[in-house]
């Protein structure tokens, strides 16, 4: 075997060895560097287009009049403050000349999970509510003004359940029109407070 | 002329011109490919050096802009513009169920004729979030009281309502004066929808251009919220 041969071997194994030992692992690690740049790529362009939404919402938001989001902080507050509600219950029920005989207030019910009852899936409304018992006597005509107030509130006084009593008219009373006359209804009135733990 | 041998007994070949051996060119494949194969591993290695440097600077570059994206980010608005929105959803959702109970009375002043009345009224909401009537109705004969049925039928919102426990009853007063007087009681129930009485408001000039606003941005953050689920 001459010298020549010799050195020809020397070079064969030295560049099979160079490709075992560097090539080949590094173009393995290039591989797995250049998938790690492609999730990098991806992460950077879904944070720059969620940052650029953010911005435009942050903008929305900002554009909205303090009045609007006054009246929505109004309309679903963080908590109910229970004494101020049935306070506005008694003052809307006396600016429409009807008698409180009873007002009572109910426990805080929290937003339940979706329910089956009788077959169909109730969705939750995922809203903390609470519900204020109310007994007023009144006149027909001053009973649906009432009403009218409670609908028009400026926050929620949803009517859930609502029986009209017996008249009190009695047999000898005069009155000159069936309006005039004093019923007695019961009302379950409902208010609503915010709660983000269930609307995510 | 033929030269002179001397006195040599070899003969002596004729002087020819000295040429140089013509020398054949070997090419060795083997060495050649052995020499092309080594400086091609050699400069395969070279650039594998250089294009993993070149990527490894490229993975440092992305990571720079997530880290600075990151750092733009501001976690206090996103809390604050999805609360405004989860709030805004809740709103529209009660706004959505809410129901004009003066409506329904006016409709039943519309639907009540002269010779019957309504002496008993139930209204509740159910847990499935129907809304259950029940209307206990009075008039003087069964002429009466099948016209007040058809008045009601007629109307959309008590259209197929359910008239049952139908009580008839006479009395004649005593005294010297005797009158005789007679009842028809039923009663009629339905099980309403929100649409049949729907709470609407009138909406002010001016007020539109923030509906429209509040409308976009609950558009906007169902789609943010949809990318970040993604």
């Amino acid at each position: 075997m001459g010298y020549k041969s010799i050195i020809q071997i020397v070079l064969f194994i030295t560049s099979i060895v160079i490709i075992v030992a560097y090539v080949q692992p590094s173009l393995l690690t290039i591989k797995e560097t250049q998938d790690e740049i492609f999730v990098y790529s991806d992460a950077v362009e879904k944070a720059s287009e969620l940052n650029i939404k953010l911005s435009s919402l942050t903008a929305d938001e900002q554009s909205f009049k303090s009045t609007d989001m006054a009246a929505l902080l109004a309309y679903l507050p963080s908590s109910i403050d229970v004494m101020a509600v049935m306070a506005d219950i008694t003052s809307i029920a006396k600016a429409n000349d009807a008698t409180i005989t009873a007002l009572g207030s109910g426990e805080l019910e929290l937003p339940n999970e979706d329910a089956v009852f009788d077959g169909k899936v109730i969705v939750s409304d995922s809203t903390p509510h609470r519900d204020i018992d109310l007994s007023v006597s009144a006149t027909y005509e001053s009973f649906k003004t009432m009403l009218r107030s409670f609908e028009k509130n400026k926050y929620p006084l949803e009517v859930v359940s609502f029986t009209l009593g017996e008249s009190s008219k009695q047999e000898g009373d005069i009155v000159t029109s069936a309006d005039d006359a004093t019923g007695k209804y019961e009302l379950v009135l409902r208010t609503y407070s915010y709660s983000d733990v269930n609307n995510q | 002329m033929e030269k002179n041998q001397g006195t040599s007994f070899i003969p002596k070949s004729p002087v020819r011109a000295s040429s140089k051996p013509k020398g054949t060119r070997k090419v060795y494949i083997l060495t050649y490919a052995t020499y092309v194969f080594f400086f091609g591993t050699l400069l395969a290695a070279a650039v594998v050096f250089g294009y993993g440097f070149s990527v490894n600077a490229q993975l440092a570059s992305e990571k720079s802009s997530l880290l600075i994206e990151r750092d733009s980010f501001n976690q206090a608005d996103m809390e604050r513009v999805q609360e405004l929105d989860s709030r805004m959803k809740s709103a529209f959702s009660i706004l959505d169920r809410q129901v004009s109970l003066t409506s329904l009375l006016q409709m039943l002043e519309t639907k009540t004729i002269r010779s019957a009345y309504i002496y008993g009224l139930e209204y509740s909401k159910g847990i499935d979030g129907s809304l259950n009537l029940a209307l206990q109705v009075r008039s003087g004969n069964f002429n009466d009281a099948l016209f007040q049925r058809e008045e009601f039928f007629s109307d959309s919102i008590l259209a197929g309502a359910i008239i049952s426990e139908i009580d008839y009853t006479q009395s004649e007063s005593e005294g010297a004066l005797s009158i005789k007087t007679q009842d028809v009681d039923f009663l009629v129930t339905k099980t309403l929808d929100v649409s049949d009485i729907p709470y609407t408001v009138a909406l002010e000039s001016g007020s539109l251009d923030s509906i429209e606003n509040v409308d976009t941005v609950v558009s906007d953050v169902g789609s943010v919220d949809t990318q970040e689920s993604e």
